[in-house]
């Protein structure tokens, strides 16, 4: 009973029709955004078949020099992303989020792929371009929300911590509290998922894996590992993008450089 | 003899205008100095930059003739305690709101004195409680807290911004007395900015343009 049935470009057509459905039904009830749907549709028609062609001729080439260059340019994209996220910025944010999402890519990803399930080649497309990806995917979800949650911190509790640079204290011990929270906040969704996995919500990747005929306990054991993986890689990428964060707000002067935060 | 304190050059330029520049401070053991000038003529900032908390590019600190550099600032600021005029409190009781400079590395060697600080909240006006909340304190306590933690830190010179501007008659006359006390107890110095005239004091500056002007 395994093995998967394939689309043809016939059945993703008959599936547009929810699109339409849901065009028409905004365009009855005047809602408004039945442009903004098709158009979002046909981004996701684009976006993903680009994906899938560049991911076909990958795959295809088997080259680690393709993939190492895919991998690099989908770090950048998150690096940048996660920045783009946040309400506050200061001078060269972009490189701390780039450099927390490139240590989380690495770090994680090496241990996953190398270690834990051990792909060979090392540099296995097929495992390694969607671990990776929702490895970047998932913790500049974490990045972004802990460097929101520590800018905020720092400009509305200035004083406090100005309190604390005032009577000696260290980069570290001015600024744990602002440290403690930023991480907490960036590791809120993990907790979330992780809590209602399988009850709640039937994660996309195990599904994915059902549907292509694999058997339901080795989806849920990728499904677990996947998980914890992410685990992993929003507490690396909250706690390395703050720490980032707070070296190049605070210097060497231990002062809150508000020349360069806006 | 060396100043306690020698610090400087600062200068401030503000969208445009220069509020000071090239201001050197010295001061030496047993001076009250009065930092007088009008409003928004950056005697904030001058306070601030001299225990780098202002971008100060090129300024020099010394304590009894000994340089501090820039990775030695917390060292300096353990010496050189500034009293913010907005007193900001820590969330919780007394006890945190005072003893909480203690368990920085810099401040290792130093001892929270329990006995000390319920004699001079007392000598203050203050509960004694130190495990009473801060929550409700008026702007006036809030600010004779941060004199008593100041004081009880025992640090070499106190940069007082505007430390009484919320109280009343009595509690000044007593907060007064206790900061210039502090700078009666040899090798210490106090810099106390205010716009109301102050009882005793050894030296008076005014903040200008082109400096600070001591009064003689």
């Amino acid at each position: 009973m395994s093995g998967f049935i394939s689309l043809s470009p016939f059945d993703l057509a008959l599936a547009a029709g929810f699109v339409f459905l849901a065009a028409i039904l905004s365009f009855l009830l005047r809602l408004g955004v039945a442009k903004r749907l098709l158009i979002a549709a046909t981004r996701t028609v684009i976006q993903l078949s680009l994906v899938g062609f560049v991911l076909k001729t990958v795959f295809g080439l088997d080259n680690p020099l393709f993939v190492l260059g895919l991998l690099f340019f989908m770090t950048l994209v998150a690096g940048r992303e996660a920045s783009a996220r946040s309400r506050r910025r200061y001078a060269h944010m972009i490189l701390d989020t780039t450099i927390s999402m490139a240590s989380v890519a690495f770090v994680i990803g090496a241990v996953v792929t190398q270690i834990i399930i051990d792909v060979k080649p090392w540099y296995h497309p097929q495992y390694v371009i969607p671990l990776l990806g929702m490895l970047l995917g998932n913790s500049l979800n974490g990045v972004s929300l802990a460097l929101d949650t520590f800018l905020d911190y720092v400009v509305s509790r200035r004083s406090e911590i100005e309190l604390f640079l005032a009577y000696g204290a260290d980069r570290n011990e001015a600024l744990q509290n602002a440290l403690r929270a930023a991480v907490r906040r960036g590791l809120v969704p993990i907790i979330n998922s992780m809590s209602v996995a399988g009850v709640v919500s039937l994660p996309g990747m195990m599904t994915g894996q059902i549907l292509a005929g694999a058997p339901p306990l080795q989806a849920v054991a990728y499904q677990i590992l996947v998980m914890f993986m992410l685990a992993g890689s929003y507490s690396l990428g909250a706690t390395s993008v703050v720490f980032l964060a707070g070296k190049r707000l605070f210097g060497r002067e231990l002062r809150l450089r508000r020349e360069i935060l806006s | 003899m060396d100043p306690l304190l020698e610090a400087g050059p600062f200068s401030f330029v503000c969208q445009g205008k220069i509020l000071y520049q090239n201001v050197k401070i010295a001061l030496f053991a047993g001076d009250f100095v009065h930092l007088k000038g009008p409003s928004g003529c950056g005697k904030t900032t001058l306070l601030r930059q001299i225990i780098g908390l202002e971008r100060a590019d090129g300024a020099v600190r010394k304590i009894n003739g000994k340089i501090f550099r820039a990775k030695e600032i917390s060292l300096f600021r353990g010496k050189c305690i500034y009293l913010a005029p907005e007193a900001p409190l820590l969330e919780g009781k007394i006890s945190e709101n005072l003893f909480f400079p203690y368990q920085f590395k810099v401040n290792r060697k130093k001892r929270p004195q329990e006995a000390a600080a319920k004699n001079l909240l007392a000598t203050l006006g203050l509960p004694q409680n130190l495990d009473q909340d801060v929550k409700n304190f008026s702007t006036g306590e809030r600010q004779r807290l941060a004199l008593v933690r100041a004081l009880l830190f025992n640090p070499q010179v106190i940069l007082a911004d505007e430390p009484f501007s919320g109280l009343d008659a009595q509690s000044f006359e007593k907060a007064f007395q206790a900061l210039y006390e502090f700078s009666r107890l040899g090798t210490r110095a106090v810099i106390c900015v205010s716009h109301q005239e102050l009882p005793k004091k050894t030296r008076t500056w005014t903040l200008t343009e082109e400096g600070l002007k001591e009064e003689s």
